[in-house]
Order: structure tokens, then sequence, then C-alpha cells
């Protein structure tokens, strides 16, 4: 990429293509140069069909400040060459390009003061916490190609809902995650409004990080009220032995000893009921709520296999834990992971063309991460 | 000059025929466009280079309906005339 192609190998590729000999073409495109360049030299224009038109333009003279000193100078009338390329050369080099289209954008997306803008986003923050964040690493994802596609057809759906609304403050209500995303998109273009969208994406951190913290707590708080009832009759058990031993001294000693071996028969009971439950499901499609840990030897697919039964299943225990999950090549062992079942998704890991669809959604996946 | 009377002048100082030029000429332009699909950029000594460039998606606003636009994402060519060219082109009179 970014290659400075010279004559030499454009002439050669020329010759490759035409079956002319190389010297002739370049030759030819010696020539044909020259003769560009002293037409443009004596003041006329030039046209090249299938190429393009070298025009001449005057420019204005206009103040500037010189660089060096910081006087101001005038920069005098001159004349300046610019090149427009013909319509089918601009078309074939827009190719990759060729399937977007100018849309018309409808009341929303307003390009007006950066305070108005940061008073429209933060209000937009407040109204998603309520909501699964889903789309909340959708629009932190950076902008490319893939993205402005997604963001471009966006704001035409949102439209149709926020089109009766004429006031702004009206339309903050009935605002939905797309419309969000799409303003943290093309905020990010402007360079002006840099910090609007460090804002956004500040706010955007914030809440993906409070979602995790309470998916986190949620699950630690089922586990412990587990180990807790376990905990109570072990606990209960070791005060009575306290009781009974006669001497100070050996009831700190039996105090100190009696909690240790307590607590690791309460991790050790804890452990083996867990492993238990894990142990008895691959044989069948799992359909209830579980949770899984990625480590360095268990992975989405590793899960997949076991759960479902077929490792290309992965796709749906990484949808389902999205918010807090980033490439999926790339997940800290020790994440805990919600195994969702496929009841919920309406996927039979017996039919082929559901185990084609999750291909495709792994695929799409790592689009995402392109 | 348009593009007949530059072919013309090609054939002659080359001594090819006006067809031979035209084809060359075609398939320069297939060469310009693939060259710059691949992010290079194609110099011309004396001349100047063709060079691509990414234009980044904006709104814009129709000039006869005053709707506004979302404009998406292009690549473009783009020409920059070397410096020889450059002064040759600035000082001409009575442009």
């Amino acid at each position: 990429m970014e290659e400075k192609i010279t004559l030499s190998v454009l002439s050669a590729r020329i010759a490759e293509n035409t079956g002319y000999p190389r010297k002739i073409c370049e030759d030819f495109l010696r020539e044909l140069f020259t003769t560009v360049s002293e037409t443009l030299s004596k003041g006329e224009n030039v046209k090249i069909r299938g190429l393009g038109t070298f025009r001449i333009i005057y420019v204005a003279p206009r103040k500037s400040v010189d660089v060096n000193t910081g006087e101001s100078i005038e920069i005098p009338g001159h004349n300046k060459i610019v090149f427009a390329a013909a319509k089918e050369l601009a078309e074939d080099i827009n190719e990759p390009f060729s399937i977007f289209e100018t849309v018309e954008l409808k009341e929303g997306y307003e390009e007006t003061a950066e305070e108005e803008q940061e008073a429209v986003l933060s209000s937009y923050s407040i109204e998603e916490s309520a909501e699964v964040p889903d789309n909340e690493s959708d629009s932190i994802a950076c902008a490319d190609p893939e993205n402005n596609v997604e963001v471009s057809e966006e704001p035409g759906e949102v439209q149709d809902g926020s089109v009766a609304e004429d006031e702004v403050p009206q339309e903050l209500e009935t605002v939905s995650d797309e419309e969000t995303s799409y303003e943290y998109d093309s905020n990010a273009r402007r360079g002006k409004r840099s910090f609007t969208f460090l804002m956004g994406f500040a706010c955007g951190l914030a809440l993906a990080a409070i979602v995790c913290l309470a998916g986190w707590l949620f699950f630690f708080n089922s586990v412990d009220l587990k180990s807790l009832l376990d905990r109570k009759p072990l606990e209960s058990t070791a005060i009575a032995e306290l009781k009974s031993s006669s001497s100070v001294k050996d009831t700190s000693v039996s105090i100190v000893q009696e909690p240790v071996p307590s607590s690791d028969t309460v991790v050790k009971a804890g452990a083996s009921d867990k492993s238990d439950i894990v142990e008895a499901v691959p044989t069948k499609p799992s359909d209830e709520k579980k949770y899984d840990t990625i480590s360095k030897t268990r992975y989405l697919t590793t899960m997949a296999k076991e759960y479902y039964g077929n490792y290309n299943l992965w796709p749906y225990i990484y949808e389902e834990n999205k918010a807090f999950l980033g490439h999926p090549d790339r997940i800290k062992p020790g994440t805990r992971v919600v195994i969702p079942p496929l009841s919920k998704y309406g996927v039979n890991p017996d039919n082929p063309e559901d185990i084609k669809k999750a291909k495709r959604m792994g695929v799409e996946i790592y689009a995402r991460y392109k | 000059m348009d593009s007949k009377t530059l072919t013309d002048i090609v054939a002659d100082k080359t001594g090819r025929s006006k067809t031979e030029i035209q084809n060359l000429i075609d398939c320069l332009a297939v060469e310009v466009a693939e060259t710059l699909k691949e992010g290079d950029s194609i110099t011309i000594p004396s001349v100047g280079s063709f060079e691509p460039r990414k234009r980044l998606e904006r709104v814009s606003v129709h000039p006869t309906t005053g709707k506004r636009l979302l404009i998406p994402p292009k690549l473009s060519v783009v020409f920059k005339p070397s410096s020889l060219l450059k002064q040759k082109i600035r000082e001409i009179k009575g442009l």
C-alpha cells in the first residue's frame, strides 16, 4: 500500500495489458504527458477522454501571514492546475464505496453549538441507564466503512418514530440507542467536537462498567448465599467443640484451627456441588440458566460443545454476554459467562441450517472487531 | 485542447496511428484506476502525481430543496502538479 508507481513501472503494466513493446508504451507516456504539460504551460486546458480534464484556474490575491515573521503579507493572484477525473474513472475508483447512497436527514440530528450537543448527549445517557446495554458496545466501536453502513441505515428507522415530534425536548424522550450510536460515530469524525465525543464515550464506558459490576455482583451474591447456608451448620458444630474444651490456651488454639478446616470443607462442598452440576449437563441440551468461567483451557467453543453438543454454537454464548466481552479470541481467563438455553434463541443443534447460521454469526462477530 | 486533438498530436510525435494511441490512452486510464484502488500513487516526472484520497462522510444541504443530506464516504483521485509545472503555470498572464 501507498507505493509510488513510476513511469517505467506504469509503462511496463500497460505493455503487459496491450501487448505493445515496453519501449513503445514508455515513449507514448512521455509524449502524452509532455504534450499535456506544454499545452497547460501555454494556458490551455487539456481533456483526455477516459482519464480526465486538466484545467487552469485563476486564484485571486488574498491576505495571509508570513509563517516566519508573523507579518501580514499578500499572496498575489496566480494560476493553479486542477484535475477533474472522468466520470467512469471516478466511479471505478470509488467501487468499494459504491453501495453507499446519499441519505436524507430528517429532524433529530442537529449540528448546532457544542453546548447543545452535550446537553442532548447527556440526556440520552440518562435515558439509557435503565436499558440493556447491548447497543452500547456497537456505539463505542470505531468508525469504519462497515460501521457507516449500519449507522447510515439506522437513522432511517429511528426517524419514523420521532418525525411527528417538533420540539427537541420531546424527541429526547423518545430517542433510542441507534440514534445515540449514530451521534457518537458522526461526532467522532468532527475534529471540533472531540470534546463531546469524549464525554459520550466516557458515559458509555461508565454505563458498561456499571452493568458489568451489577452482573458480577448478582452472580457473586448467588454463590455467597449458597456458601453461607453451608457454613452455618459447620460453624455451629465448631462452636460446640470449643465450648467442650477446657483450658483458655487450648480454646484459643482450637478457635484458630477450627475455622480453617471448616472453611476448607465449605469450599470443597461448594466446589463439588458445582462440579456435579457441570458434569451432569454435557449429555443433554441445556434448558436451564447456567454459568461458566473462561479459562486457559475452557473457551466459548469448549462450552458450546459441552452444553449444546456442537462447538460451532459458541456465538450464542458470546451474544448472551457480549456486553462485557470484547474480541472473542481475547476473553480474559476468569470471565464468568452466562450459558443461555438454546430454546431462548430457537436453536436446534441437530439442524445443519442452524449450525450454518451460527457459523455466519461467528463471522459477523469477528467482523465487528476488524 | 480536446481529446481528439491531443491524440492526433501524440500520434504524430510517436509515429503511431491514432487508433493505437487511443487504445493506449484507454489502457492508461484502466491502469490508473487499478493502481489508485490499491492505494498507490502514480508519479510522472516534471508533470505531477495522481494520488488516491478518501473523503469522509459529511452532512450537507441540498441547494434547491434545502433538505439536509448525509453524503457517504468515498474514494477519489487527486492530481498534484510538480513544482516545475506549477511555476510555469503561475506566471501566465491574461487568463
